[in-house]
């Protein structure tokens, strides 16, 4: 398995360098290091996104969650996810309408010239910021996690999680986004093709899908079932993380500056109806590897159950390439996100281009910087800290949704309620206040209440026609 | 094509509240199975293929409609 890590991972270095090079050119803009000169294809746009939203989260995180809470599991991020990518171009076509208009630079900058307000710029910064970065470290935490089980005298935990740092800041900082997509690419062929195969692999275990089932009805029939054997999956529960979910187009910076830097509406519209087809793919694989996991490795901890089912019960070369491909996961989500927050750091500047570019690239070495102390303190539930994220930034959907549709400036109290939602949010992540009030869940309860100020909002000020 | 656009966007709303009914999501049941798959799993996974079918109604029509903005584009 050594052996073959070490090919994959020469051969994929060497394609990362390539397409760095590519991406190259002497005498850059700033919009071409920041946005790709807003000239992505359908394919490669299909690619990066899946990417984007692939990680070490679903490399790990989601089959764990199919073998620890069974197959509700289906319903909390393949189907969230399904709603997701008719958002990617209802919004997406909305959005570009209005990127065109106003010179989108970054959602941050975008919105403080929609709202006429510096602080509306700052707080749709600081949402991504504060969620965004301890979503990057989750991705390194379980990478490392998972690098220093499978090699364990090589290197201590914050040793590879410095190595993928290192390595993505020189990316984003050389490449710009470009580069970025190229690996993006890489990365997603990568995944597609080892979690399939991984897939089959498990369910070619027991015979056919029928007796993996039998299987798993014997380890405990309610992974059967929602809401599962821990009561995660309860009703309120999905559809808090469903909305999280639908609405990351609209909330995640790393996601929405992928629609605007599509070539065209038409290759935005292939994207979208591309993603939906690589995900379910990429989701059925993983079901059936949890599945397995119930079986094979009922009451194993996280890293024992996924180094088994993705190395060591594969063959040696599928091996290596699942830990290159994990690797690659990591590093192109990692290198989207922190590079989203930098577009979002920079479309907050004024200034000549030059001097923008240089404090751009200085926030990125910082950010990285506070990733990788996030990383070595952080917890280990990959899945439920990648959701919080998913919640935290979908607290600022009001702004950016009612700015992108408005055909008004919209009014400032959207900036007031979004704030105070995320805070509010924020404590109850801290558990500064409860998680449920009156046995309503402190998210599904902002939602509402998100909701109803929202259309006050829209009603009183007559900002928007609705395209929907 | 209008009519396929309002089409597509009243089913992704249906189908977005059906998958959090008992249609969908019955607690503790996993019976009827289909091909082995539990009832939540294979019913789960006939609501993403309804979500993929009306994303690409849902393009077909949005493309046709908005066609004059896009050729801009």
């Amino acid at each position: 398995m050594t052996k073959w890590f070490w090919i994959f991972a020469i051969i994929f270095i060497l394609l990362l360098i390539l397409a760095s090079s590519r991406a190259i050119k002497k005498n850059r803009s700033i919009d071409e290091y920041m946005l790709a000169g807003s000239n992505i294809g359908a394919i490669l746009g299909v690619l990066t996104y899946a990417a984007a939203l692939f990680s070490a989260f679903i490399f790990i995180g989601v089959p764990d969650f199919f073998r620890v809470h069974g197959v509700g599991a289906w319903i909390f991020l393949p189907v969230s996810d399904g709603m997701m990518f008719f958002v990617i171009f209802w919004f997406g076509y909305n959005l570009r309408k209005k990127a065109r208009a106003t010179g989108y630079k970054g959602m941050a900058g975008m919105m403080r010239d929609i709202f006429g307000s510096k602080w509306a710029g700052f707080l749709v910064f600081t949402g991504a910021f504060l969620f965004l970065i301890p979503y990057v470290a989750i991705q390194i935490r379980g990478m490392s996690m998972f690098f220093t089980a499978i090699f364990p005298e090589m290197l201590p935990s914050w040793g590879w999680a410095l190595i993928i740092v290192a390595i993505m800041l020189a990316y984003s900082e050389v490449g710009g986004l470009k580069a970025i997509v190229f690996s993006d690419a890489v990365q997603g062929v990568l995944l597609l093709t080892v979690l399939s195969i991984i897939g089959y692999n498990c369910i070619q275990h027991f015979g056919n899908v029928k007796e993996l089932f039998n299987q798993v009805q014997q380890v405990d029939e309610r992974l059967l079932s929602t809401p599962g054997p821990q009561g995660l999956f309860t009703t309120q529960f999905l559809v808090a993380s469903f909305l999280a979910i639908l609405l990351l187009p609209i909330s995640q910076p790393q996601f929405s500056s992928r629609i605007v830097v599509m070539k065209s509406m038409k290759e935005t519209y292939k994207m979208a109806g591309g993603v939906s087809i690589v995900a379910l793919i990429v989701f059925v694989a993983t079901a059936f590897i949890g599945m397995y996991g119930s079986v094979e490795y009922t009451s194993s901890p996280t890293v024992e159950f996924v180094q088994n089912a993705l190395l060591f019960d594969q063959p040696n070369f599928l091996a290596g390439l699942a830990i290159v491909g994990l690797f690659a996961a990591v590093l192109s989500t990692s290198n989207a996100q922190i590079f989203a927050l930098g577009s979002e750091f920079r479309s907050l500047l004024k200034g000549e281009d030059r001097h923008v570019l240089l404090r751009t690239k200085i926030a990125l070495f910082i950010f990285a910087i506070i990733v990788m102390v996030f990383s070595v303190i952080i917890s280990d539930e990959l899945v439920l800290l990648a959701r919080v994220s998913f919640a935290g930034t979908s607290m600022l959907t009001p702004v950016i949704l009612i700015g992108v549709l408005s055909k008004k400036k919209p009014g400032k109290e959207l900036l007031v309620i979004s704030a105070i939602a995320l805070f509010v949010f924020l404590f109850s992540v801290f558990q500064l206040i409860p998680e449920n009030i009156y046995g309503v869940r402190v998210d599904m309860g902002l939602y509402v209440i998100l909701f109803i100020a929202t259309i006050i909002s829209i009603v009183t000020r007559r900002t928007i026609t609705f395209n929907f | 094509m209008k009519n396929l656009w309002r089409f597509a966007r009243l089913g992704v709303i249906i189908l977005s509240i059906l998958i959090f009914t008992p249609v969908i999501i019955p607690n503790n049941t996993y019976r009827p199975e289909i091909a082995g798959l539990p009832y939540t799993l294979w019913t789960g996974i006939l609501a993403y293929f309804g979500f993929v079918a009306l994303i690409l109604t849902g393009i077909l029509a949005h493309s046709r409609i908005y066609r004059e903005v896009n050729s801009h584009d």
